[in-house]
């Protein structure tokens, strides 16, 4: 077979790209080009469609206008090899096939037999595997729900169920696996393709490609058996597992419900499902064994609950059942000790056999992506495998060839980045009906004519004509604008790129039609929430109402990342980091000037602890409740699910906050925000005197304080959860602690600042802030379980005790694991406010540690010792070691690792409480590596006195004052 | 006019007419009397809307002690401790502590509330009396946990001399931390809790213990590993009950308790398993129960337990025990004698359908006081009872059952002690029904009864008043042989084995009902040689 590569490299006039230059038909006369006239409205769209399609990777225009037209590259195809298939790359770069209505393709416009060369070059070495694939009905199920419930219809607009993708353009280009990975691929933001990212995860994503490429059209064959997925996860706290959060270790078919599969003997699960099939109707009595818990389910109702944690067991029930198939599902899991299952059954009172001895029965659709290419531009009969055009190729030659063709220009491939190397006809030469906008584009190679063809007429696309008239008008258009692009034009050309408005409106435009807002659904299964439960928030003045940082990341990261509105159910993709950077400082440019002509200014106020705590008590039941709607740092509100008002300050300029504050409902028609300053009375006159300003001020400053912040009066913990909430006292909880003992402590402050006390090594263990723990170890089933701080910045304690007898000053600090000899535990006391003082002592001398947590942002705690009965003993307190300690003005700051969970350059602050502390002392090199403070004190001063150690520590000798009795109080802030 | 509805004179008419219809049959059969007619259940709900830490009150009870003034403090497992003021008439509750380390008893001592948690024994006190606990001391931490669910203490019990008795549970499986010394053993604490004895070893899971009105104590042990039924025993400096969990602490300095058998290869020697009432030959510090519990005639978890030293307020029972059941959500009720200085005696159900697994069960103390309190739980381990947990009242309502009050064990037989005179003219031989059987002592969970026999009643004699029967048990026939075997004969009492009686006979003289719990349990440990 003769090869046209052979034609194309000696054509001569292909090495010559600059005598290459689209022929144009004669232009028709312009209807607008005289210079200076209004630039009419298809005209500025055309302008933005040049934009949009990157016409200037090819046509380059002149210094006036490049930087308005820039447009965006086409997609990276250095990988494209693990997204299209062999056939559909090839059928690609012959022709332009697009997959929706809004979208755009360009083909390359080669003969069959050059794009297969290309295809090979630019695929290289990655290879989709297009082996079958097995896809489960629910699988197919689950992609239609998402397709329906995340936004791929306001995009995908279309009438039939898959909103018009032409799923049959593109059938064979993409295997179950490779549209997945796509689809799923922006759990980085942005991604490399023009798709925007929904953050789908792999079962997500696997489900959806499953629905677009198999869907209806799939006929589900019955196989013998139950699908049976295995699980190893860590452990089981004794609840009914959650089973789509766990991780499948292997899945495949099994014969019979047991633990044949079961791949060790403790913390492990399995859930079968699928149909079994009774051939007689009758009375069903099923006898359900398991050790640990399990679950029956048959026609989507739970039979049998067998959950928690306990022996071989049987449960049964009875049913009345119709012959014929019945879906069923079996879960069991296996926490530690003995595991059993079995599932039988006994019609009509007679023998119970296995379930198995009934037909057991899965459902799935084989999806095969072609490997071999067959489309009609070839000779009929013609069939063109992945190794044809190998031969007689270079790399060189189809890297040449990649170039030509004018890929170059738009793509960046495995063996090279995106360059202009063919140049066609600048963009102010260019003219109406012409070129690439032809509606046929000759293809034959050699041709100087050659172009490469877009979509831009083909009528499957339904914005066909009118992008065509668009484009064709400012072709037509003499005097192009030119200069910058004002910053409100790039908004709207961007809103428009992006197709921000199929979801959200601006300046009364945009917003889904009414035919698909039935699309838009509500993720919040409770009262019906009107628009705002819904839609995406509008964008009107959205540059005014986020901070710039937010705005970024809403767009960059979408609902996944930045989501503040769980329960709207359609999802915000997220774009490209540099998009969006973009997008949200021209939205900034815009809305920013525009509300403050129309708004008073208003200074974000300062924080203070007395301030933030009014604000807190605002915010709780005994103040506006803001919690009856809202969720606080994840905490359920009392009723409705609205935003998380830990995020305000994050995510909201002060003065929209303000504004909103007062007159939600000008702001927003239909808004179930209450309003509580109405004609300027406040519903708490107590507090600022009820004062709107400040009483606003008061609560920005609290929830200034973010996540972790101490949460307000009234919120209810759920029951099933176990979260500990300690809201209007301490709340003491007795556990075995991780990483401690089996005598654990831990004590939960409103302030939401906890601690974990060790008693059995006699010692303060971890202070921490935010969520306090999860009481499930303790409470739920048998428990014993291990309880562990829930919330963030975990300052975790130096082992051994704080106090030390010591031969002198210089004597290393004990190390034991183990309680030292002597020591004992006293008990506690708590103040009449909960607040505890641990009691521990060595012989006469007792040690008493209080500690109370202080108001306000992250970690801070008061840490005060009083020791009594101090003999002739050389005693000391430590009050830190840390990698790294060092003095600065009046406080001591502890850095390093192992002082904050997680954190490897942790860092905490110590203040001496009602002393003053001595400037940093002198410290020179001491030899040993490490220094150890001496506090002591003269007066009411503290002196530091550096001696060398082993590792930086800050001692304090234990001498008794007048009353015989030592006393220290240290602020810890983190 | 025909109307759907009767008018009220027909409706009337029809009431009566019922009533008449249920007098006759009542001639004909009397209702059976059932538990409720004697022993009312009163929940002692908390107020809606009280909440503890996690929402609604979870009264998980593991705790229950009264505080003498009508009101009454249950410490839940889940560290909560709840003053219940007025519980017995209109219920309040306060939260008076938290973080407990899932306390199973309550003993208020000297002004403090002494309570053992899982890793030490404690005493707290609310010292300015503004309603919540503020002073929580150590007393004892001399015993060790490794950090297993099942390391549960039970207590504290206090004995004549003022020491604090504490069960310490065997733990199942492994803990997060260092394994434990002297799990599956009984402590001995000073009153000024500066000592710690570790007086008792061979515990299994000792849910249960308490001390008599005469002074001795006694516990209650779980059927499992080594451990047949379930189980009462006394409780006894230097004794072994028979679980080797914990043996090896024999040699640390706290034991009071040498290793059981000389050879020092316990579960090696009894990994055959050997009946109960040879093992006793082998381990001479071995306490054999003083009551057993058929498994699943008398529950399957026996619990708290407490006397009724009420003389009479709880009706005919003074004196007697009750002892909790955590599967069954029931109370069964116990006579106690001794025999040669050997305990032994009877046990009864006594009343069922309780809200949740029993865990403790206390008797009022107090001038007004007549009732049974009952704290419950069924977490982790299931119980047949309708709710989670809670807290219930037992009360006698005046009326007094046919029951078999006691049974006392003779040379030839047994003297059966009945509440109420029975119509001897019914008493036959063939009226009562009697096996006894044994246990295999074993690592396996439980055991089968074993060596089973069939008793033959030679005479039944009842005496003048009728509340007396004296029955004389002639032959035994062993019915393990294999149902090809003909029965072997048997000694007609044996020692070490459980006597089951179903007196199907008796009848109440006067109302000619049944005995309100047929079937009784007799632990016979010794044949007393004189009457």
């Amino acid at each position: 077979m003769k090869r046209p590569l052979s034609r194309l490299l000696k054509s001569p006039s292909l090495y010559l790209a600059a005598v290459i230059v689209v022929a144009s038909c004669a232009p028709s006369e312009p209807e607008l080009a005289s210079v200076g006239a209004p630039v009419d409205a298809d005209v500025r769209a055309g302008e933005a469609l040049v934009a949009k399609y990157g016409c200037t990777n090819c046509h380059d225009a002149d210094a006036t206008r490049r930087e308005r037209l820039a447009g965006q590259a086409g997609p990276d195809l250095s990988r494209v090899g693990e997204r299209l298939t062999w056939p559909g790359l090839v059928t690609q770069i012959i022709e332009p096939r697009p997959r929706g209505n809004g979208e755009f393709l360009c083909g390359a416009n080669t003969s069959p037999e050059d794009a297969v060369v290309l295809a090979n070059w630019i695929r290289g070495e990655h290879y989709v595997d297009t082996e079958s694939v097995a896809v489960l009905p629910s699988e197919v199920e689950m992609g239609r729900v998402l397709f329906d419930s995340i936004g791929c219809v306001a995009c995908h607009r279309g009438d039939d169920s898959k909103g018009g993708l032409l799923v049959d353009s593109f059938e064979g280009d993409y295997t179950i696996d490779s549209l997945a990975r796509l689809l799923g691929a922006g759990r980085e933001p942005g991604g490399k393709t023009w798709h925007p990212s929904f953050g789908l995860d792999a079962s997500e994503a696997k489900s959806l490609a499953s629905f677009v490429l198999v869907g209806d059209r799939a006929g589900f064959e019955r196989s013998v058996g139950l699908r049976v997925e295995y699980y190893e996860p860590d452990s089981f706290d004794g609840g009914e597992p959650d089973w789509d959060r766990l991780e499948v270790v292997r899945s495949g078919v099994a014969v019979a419900i047991d633990l044949s599969l079961a791949e060790r003997e403790d913390s492990f699960g399995l859930r079968f499902s699928g149909e079994v099939f009774l051939e007689s109707p009758g009375s069903y009595e099923f006898y359900l064994t398991s050790d640990d818990g399990s679950t029956f389910d048959l026609d989507g109702r739970r039979v049998i609950d067998h959950g928690g944690l306990h022996g071989p067991d049987e449960k049964s029930a009875t049913l009345e059942l119709e012959a014929g198939f019945h879906p069923i599902e079996v879960t069991m899991f296996e926490q530690s000790g003995g595991e059993a299952l079995s599932l039988e059954f006994a019609l009509n009172g007679l023998e119970r056999l296995p379930l198995g001895d009934l037909g057991l029965f899965y459902s799935s659709a084989i999806y095969t992506a072609p490997a071999q290419l067959s489309m009609p531009r070839l000779k009929p009969g013609t069939v063109i495998g992945a190794d044809d055009g190998q031969q007689n190729t270079t790399d060189q030659d189809a890297k040449l060839m990649f170039e030509q063709y004018g890929c170059a220009n738009c793509h960046t491939a495995t063996a090279g980045e995106r360059q202009t190397l063919r140049a066609f006809r600048p963009i102010e030469e260019l003219a109406s009906n012409a070129g690439c906008l032809l509606a046929e584009v000759p293809h034959e190679l050699g041709a100087d004519t050659l172009v490469p063809r877009f979509a831009f007429h083909d009528q499957r696309r339904i914005t066909a004509d009118l992008e065509l008239k668009q484009l064709n008008a400012y072709m037509d258009f003499e005097s192009k604008p030119a200069g910058a692009l004002e910053e409100k034009l790039f908004v709207d050309r961007e809103l428009a790129r992006l197709n921000c408005l199929a979801c959200h409106t601006r300046d009364g435009a945009g917003g889904p039609p009414d035919s698909l807002e039935h699309k838009f659904g509500q993720a919040y299964d409770g009262d019906d929430l009107g628009a705002e439960g819904h839609l995406p928030p509008t964008l009107t003045g959205v540059g005014a109402k986020l901070t710039p940082e937010w705005l970024v990341k809403v767009i960059a990261e979408g609902s996944r990342g930045a989501g503040s509105r769980p329960y709207v159910q359609v999802q915000m993709p997220s774009f490209q980091v540099d998009v969006a950077a973009d997008l949200a400082r021209a939205l900034e440019a815009v809305d920013v000037p525009l509300w403050a002509a129309s708004h008073p200014s208003r200074e974000e106020p300062l924080f203070s602890e007395e301030i933030a705590s009014s604000g807190h008590v605002l915010v709780g039941t005994g103040g506006f409740a803001c919690i009856a709607c809202h969720l606080v740092d994840g905490k359920n509100s009392l009723g409705l699910p609205m935003i998380d008002l830990a995020s305000t300050t994050t995510r909201l300029r002060y003065p929209w906050f303000r504004e909103w504050l007062e007159h939600p409902t000008e702001m927003r028609k239909g808004t179930r925000m209450a309003s509580f300053w109405s004609e300027g009375t406040s519903a708490r006159a107590d507090i600022f005197e009820g004062d709107a300003d400040r009483q606003i001020q008061a609560i920005w400053s609290y929830l200034s304080l973010g996540v972790g912040l101490p949460l307000p009066a009234g919120l209810v913990t759920d029951p099933g959860a176990y979260d500990l909430l300690p809201l209007e006292e301490p709340i003491y909880h007795a556990c075995f602690l991780r990483d401690a003992s089996a005598r654990g402590m831990a004590v939960g402050f409103p302030e939401r600042k906890h601690l974990a006390f060790d008693f059995q090594h006699l010692r303060l263990h971890s202070l921490w802030y935010g969520d306090f723990v999860n009481a499930a170890a303790t409470w739920d089933g048998r428990a014993g379980g291990l309880i562990q701080p829930e919330g963030t910045g975990v300052l975790l304690l130096p082992e051994g005790l704080a106090v030390a007898r010591l031969e002198d000053q210089s004597t290393t600090w004990p190390q034991n694991k183990r309680r030292p000899d002597g020591w004992r535990l006293l008990g506690h006391k708590r103040s009449p406010e909960g607040i505890p003082t641990f009691r521990y002592a060595l012989g006469e001398t007792i040690v008493e540690e209080t500690l109370q947590p202080v108001f306000g942002a992250r970690g801070h705690f008061l840490r005060k010792f009083r020791i009594s009965g101090i003999g002739h003993d050389a005693l000391f307190l430590r009050l830190g070691s840390a990698k790294n300690i060092s003095f600065h003005e009046d406080t001591i700051r502890l850095q390093g690792t192992g002082i904050l969970q997680g954190e490897p350059d942790g860092e905490v602050t110590l203040r001496l409480v009602g002393r003053n502390l001595k400037p940093a002392p002198p410290v020179t090199d001491l030899g040993a590596g490490a220094t150890r403070f001496l506090l002591t004190e003269q007066g009411s001063t503290i002196e530091a006195q550096a001696i060398a150690g082993d590792l930086d520590e800050v001692l304090v000798p234990i001498l008794p004052n007048a009353q015989g009795v030592f006393e220290i109080e240290v602020g810890l802030q983190w | 006019m025909v109307s759907l509805f009767p008018t009220p004179t027909v409706l009337v008419s029809l009431l009566a007419s019922s009533v008449l219809l249920t007098a006759a049959a009542q001639e004909d059969a009397p209702p059976e009397p059932t538990e409720a007619d004697y022993y009312e259940l009163v929940s002692i709900d908390p107020q809606a809307g009280l909440t503890s830490a996690l929402g609604d009150l979870a009264l998980e009870v593991g705790g229950l002690c009264f505080l003498g003034d009508g009101s009454l403090l249950a410490a839940t497992r889940r560290g909560e401790v709840w003053l219940v003021k007025d519980y017995a008439t209109t219920p309040s509750y306060t939260l008076w502590a938290d973080g407990l380390h899932e306390p199973l008893g309550l003993l208020p001592h000297n002004g403090w509330i002494y309570f053992a948690q899982r890793g030490e024994l404690s005493r707290m006190r609310d010292s300015d009396a503004d309603g919540r606990a503020d002073e929580f001391e150590v007393v004892n931490e001399a015993w060790s946990i490794s950090g297993n669910y099942h390391e549960y203490a039970f207590g504290p019990c206090l004995d004549g001399e003022g020491n604090f008795w504490v069960t310490l549970n065997r733990p199942f499986g492994s803990g997060a931390f260092e394994v434990a010394d002297f799990r599956g053993w009984a402590a001995k604490i000073t009153p000024d809790g500066k000592i710690c004895e570790m007086v008792a070893s061979g515990l299994r899971s000792p849910a249960g213990i308490g001390r008599s009105p005469w002074g001795e104590l006694f516990y209650t042990d779980n059927q499992g590993e080594w451990c047949p039924a379930n189980k009462l025993s006394l409780l006894q400096e230097g004794k072994f009950y028979g679980h080797p969990w914990g043996i090896e602490s024999s040699d640390l300095p706290m034991s009071k308790v040498p290793y059981p058998i000389p050879t020092r290869d316990f579960e090696e020697r009894f990994r055959a398993g050997e009946l109960i009432p040879r093992v006793t030959s082998e381990i001479k510090s071995l306490v054999l129960p003083a009551i057993w519990f058929p498994y699943n005639k008398l529950g399957r978890s026996a619990s708290g337990f407490d006397w009724d030293e009420s003389k009479g307020d709880f009706g005919p029972f003074a004196g007697q025990l009750f002892v909790g059941d955590q599967y069954e959500a029931s109370i069964n009720r116990v006579a106690l004698e001794q025999v040669e200085g050997i305990w032994q005696g009877a046990a009864f159900p006594f009343r069922h359908q309780l809200a949740s697994g029993v865990i403790r069960a206390r008797f009022e103390k107090g001038a007004e006081a007549n009732g049974l309190v009952v704290g419950m739980s069924d977490r982790g381990w299931t119980s047949v009872g309708s709710r989670r947990d809670g807290l219930q009242r037992i009360s006698w309502t005046g009326k007094v059952p046919f029951e078999i009050h006691s049974i006392e064990a003779r040379p030839d037989g047994f003297r059966l002690h009945l509440t109420k005179a029975c119509d001897a003219q019914l008493v036959t031989t063939e009226g009562f029904r009697m096996t006894s059987y044994t246990y295999e002592f074993h690592e396996a969970y439980g055991s089968d009864e074993m060596d089973n026999a069939r008793l033959e009643i030679q005479s039944a004699t009842v005496s003048k008043d009728g509340k007396t029967v004296d029955l004389v048990v002639g032959t035994a026939q062993l019915l393990d042989a294999g149902e090809d075997a003909e029965a072997l004969p048997a000694p007609a009492l044996r020692e070490g084995y459980v006597h089951e009686l179903h007196a199907d006979c008796l009848r109440d003289a006067s109302s000619g009902a049944a005995l309100l719990h047929g079937d009784s349990y007799y632990t016979l440990n010794r044949i007393p040689s004189v009457k």
